[in-house]
């Protein structure tokens, strides 16, 4: 190999090796969010220190404060065995009802509610693939359907 | 009726024909035979003759609102104008795969038609090779997912097509990006018949160019359009957010560009053989994944849809299509060797060397960060998602790197820039952008990385105006044109060369624009009564009121927004919220005013009696992006139109020659080319 030759390659590995350390360094376990069922995220509260979550779980019914003037939101999730907290300050995401599945994304505070930076909530198309399962659609979603076709 | 029959048999009949024109053009081309070699070709043409009348059957029985058809049944209504009946045919898993397979199609005849009379030897394995990937998709179509399966009671009505794509830029999205997916298996074909048949000098290239511009601008272009599309209708006043499916379309993009790039350095000097082919192969490859990481779910996304159960079959073809195609390349490495050594870390087959290194890092970078939660689940039973931080972090520096690239590259000569040389080319750029940089620092501008990504956009932008002027102020002294002229007719002779710059300058601005947006967007989310306002850097927003309509797909409310700057009324915003019918959806249209300097953008959540709650935006320089993305739609148009298109050639030799350095391959020996 001509001195030319080995010229380039040490200087393909010096750029690789950058990159491979831009790369590695942007996979910092902050960076990561982990999913979680609800069950998990209510009981592991203590060993999370912090770490970003994202939890997915069907709104439980009446639990529902919405605070209009302060812009926040607070709700639980229905897991498995357990429910969890959830408040989220912001623009309610359209669709947030009782029985919807939610995925809330966000940190866990002290007091174990999940403070959300991000709602999503499922879209209707999966309401569809439920009805032809034969799963109950939530009432409020029937309710809103017969709103808007009323007339 | 018979639609469906025609539908569902063409398809079949299709299948059979495909796996027909593959045996006989790979048998053919290996022994000779052209008779073989002509019924594989025939047997693809007639494969395109199918599959059209199947995709005319799908189209007639949605726009007749034919509900026997499941798939009908489950994207149109009795409310559903012609138009968005129209484009229904995409607007599910089995009319959009069909799509795919016609455009493959439609191309693959083009490409025949084409080389009717050239390329003879490579010709039975591109044949072969397009014919392959129908198949994939026929197999799906034929087997796992047909378009034309029956109901057994047609419905009285259809469940309609989701409020989301009903809008324009939804309804071009896929076909343009399959443009640009679909397009990219012409290269690859030639790629594979060059390999199989040994002959691997730049025909394979050269022949499809024009194919290779085709897709990288469309696949460009719907990158930016979904991004374009995003900010307007999801309200979160982005345009990416390193969805799956967005990185999905990046992907292949990325290193189409190396691939694009990549070319012009084996036809000019004979190296880069070993990239060029491995780039275009793995383009291929990131197009199929593309469209199963669209199309399975697989990863949690926005856009996900229904998850399938085909998502196997993709990855089986994917790994077969790679597993022959590099089993090719490395059988035929030894006819891959280069021509020359590369000889200069300044040379301007360095720098694309680099560019490639580059770019299919960040792609790496991309696909880990993409399939890491997949991988997650799979190794440690947990799913994990690297959301923009990760990608941001990453390819911030590397676009900031490619942006000054773009830059340098043209400036550097080919085998070794001297140190005159270098001197007389980068001074002037290097001092601009160092310019643009104090006058950045000066105004108070101090985010790192937006203020490196403007600098040396500004670089890039300077060594363009370098390459014009030198070539403009030459043919002004030598031809005595005056200087549009010059502009004019430089460009047009070397629209390769200068169709180029162009798109990089489009380039340099776009990236100006993102820097800019995203290092100082502005967020402020308030709850105002009628009659109240909000201020956010110098901008005032105030609630008029809300105000309804109603039409036979939804009901709207729109909340009227007057926007005052220094106490002048700029003009109005009205951001909506839609409550549609079929299937009964909420969406959310922002209100934009857009603007040269900055966009006020805002979305609002409910609305009652005693206000509204709102989400306005300052996003600084959002235009940038869209209008870097005419201006490298203006330069990929003129480089793919062909050097000699209504021009008669002038005899009289100017600086750049007539078809700027891309010429004639440089064949002379290299000084160290002792191996």
């Amino acid at each position: 190999m001509t001195p030319q030759r080995a010229k380039f390659i040490i200087a393909g590995i010096v750029v690789v090796s950058a990159f491979l350390y831009l790369a590695v360094s942007g996979f910092r376990s902050d960076n990561f969010v982990y999913f979680m069922t609800v069950d998990e995220a209510a009981t592991k509260a203590a060993s999370l220190n912090g770490q970003g979550i994202r939890v997915q779980g069907k709104v439980v019914p009446k639990t529902i404060t919405r605070n209009p003037q302060a812009m926040g939101l607070a709700f639980r999730l229905q897991g498995e065995k357990q429910t969890l907290a959830v408040s989220y300050r912001g623009v309610p995401p359209d669709l947030l009802e009782n029985g919807f599945p939610v995925i809330a994304e966000g940190k866990l505070d002290e007091s174990g509610t999940l403070v959300a930076k991000n709602l999503m909530v499922a879209c209707p198309s999966k309401f569809e693939e439920m009805k032809a399962k034969g799963e109950a659609i939530p009432q409020e979603h029937q309710k809103m359907v017969e709103r808007a076709t009323k007339e | 009726m018979l639609f469906i029959e025609l539908g569902s048999y063409g398809i079949t009949a299709a299948f059979v024909l495909a796996i027909f024109s593959v045996i006989a053009s790979v048998w053919g081309g290996l022994s000779r035979r052209a008779d073989f070699i002509l019924a594989g070709r025939n047997a693809a043409m007639a494969v395109f003759g199918l599959v059209t009348a199947a995709s005319v059957a799908l189209l007639w029985l949605l726009l007749a609102r034919d509900y026997r058809v499941e798939y009908v049944a489950g994207h149109v209504d009795n409310q559903l104008n012609a138009f968005y009946r129209f484009s229904a045919f995409w607007g599910g898993q089995e009319g959009s795969l069909l799509l795919w397979v016609l455009l493959l199609c439609i191309f693959s005849f083009t490409v025949i038609v084409q080389n009717r009379d050239r390329n003879q030897v490579l010709m039975p394995y591109v044949t072969a090779t397009l014919m392959v990937t129908a198949l994939f998709f026929l197999t799906v179509l034929a087997f796992i997912t047909p378009p034309f399966a029956t109901l057994p009671t047609p419905p009285p009505d259809g469940k309609g097509l989701n409020p989301l794509l009903q809008d324009w830029g939804m309804v071009i999205h896929p076909p343009n990006l399959y443009l640009g997916f679909v397009g990219f298996a012409v290269p690859f074909a030639f790629c594979i018949g060059a390999l199989v048949s040994g002959k691997l000098d730049t025909d394979w290239i050269t022949s499809t160019r024009r194919w290779t511009l085709f897709a990288w601008f469309f696949l460009g272009i719907g990158i930016l359009l979904g991004g374009a599309w995003a900010y307007k209708e999801l309200g979160w006043g982005g345009y990416w957010a390193w969805d799956p499916v967005e990185n999905a379309s990046l992907m292949p993009w990325l290193t189409g560009t190396a691939f694009l790039h990549s070319v012009m350095i084996q036809e000019k000097r004979g190296m880069l053989k070993v990239w060029n082919v491995s780039l275009i192969i793995m383009t291929y490859a990131l197009t199929i994944f593309g469209t199963f990481l669209t199309r399975s779910g697989i990863i949690s996304s926005v856009h996900a849809f229904a998850s399938s159960s085909f998502g196997w079959a993709f990855l089986a073809y994917l790994a077969i299509a790679l597993a022959v195609s590099f089993g090719l390349v490395i059988w035929r490495l030894p006819l891959l060797r280069s021509e020359h050594e590369m000889e200069s870390f300044f040379s301007r087959e360095a720098s694309f060397l680099l560019n490639n290194v580059v770019l299919v890092g960040m792609t790496f970078a991309v696909f880990w960060g993409t399939i890491f939660p997949v991988v997650s689940e799979a190794v440690k039973g947990i799913k994990v998602t690297v959301g923009p931080p990760f990608f941001n972090q990453v390819n911030v520096p590397i676009a900031i790197l490619l942006i000054f690239l773009a830059g340098a590259s043209p400036l550097l000569a080919w085998r070794r820039t001297s140190g005159k040389q270098f001197q007389k080319s980068f001074v002037y750029p290097s001092v601009v952008a160092a310019g643009g940089l104090a006058t950045l620092l000066l105004f108070g501008v101090t985010h790192v990385f937006a203020v490196l990504a403007i600098a040396l956009s500004i670089f890039s932008v300077a060594t363009i105006w370098l390459e014009y002027y030198r070539g403009v102020s030459a043919r002004v002294r030598h031809q005595g044109e005056n200087a549009w002229t010059a502009f004019w007719e430089l460009t047009m002779r070397n629209k390769r060369r200068f169709g180029g710059y162009i798109v990089h300058l489009g380039m340099a601005i776009l990236f100006i624009g993102i820097a800019a947006s995203s290092a100082y967007q502005q967020v402020g989310e308030v709850r105002l009564r009628p009659g109240e306002s909000f201020s956010m850097n110098g901008i005032r927003l105030r609630y008029e009121g809300l105000r309804e309509t109603r039409n036979p797909q939804y009901t709207s409310a729109f909340a009227k927004l007057a926007v005052y700057q220094g106490g002048r009324r700029l003009g109005d915003i009205e951001p909506e919220k839609r409550l549609y019918f079929t299937p009964p959806q909420p969406t959310t249209e922002a209100g934009i005013r857009r603007g040269f300097a900055s966009d006020i953008y805002a979305v609002f959540a409910e609305a009652g009696e005693d206000g509204a709650t709102f989400r306005f935006m300052i996003n600084p320089l959002l235009n940038w992006v869209w209008m870097g993305g005419i201006i490298f739609t203006l330069g990929s148009l003129i480089c793919f139109f062909p050097e000699r298109w209504g021009r008669r050639r002038r005899a009289l030799p100017s600086a750049y020659g007539s078809e700027g350095d891309y010429r004639a391959p440089d064949k002379s020996p290299t000084p160290a080319a002792a191996e």
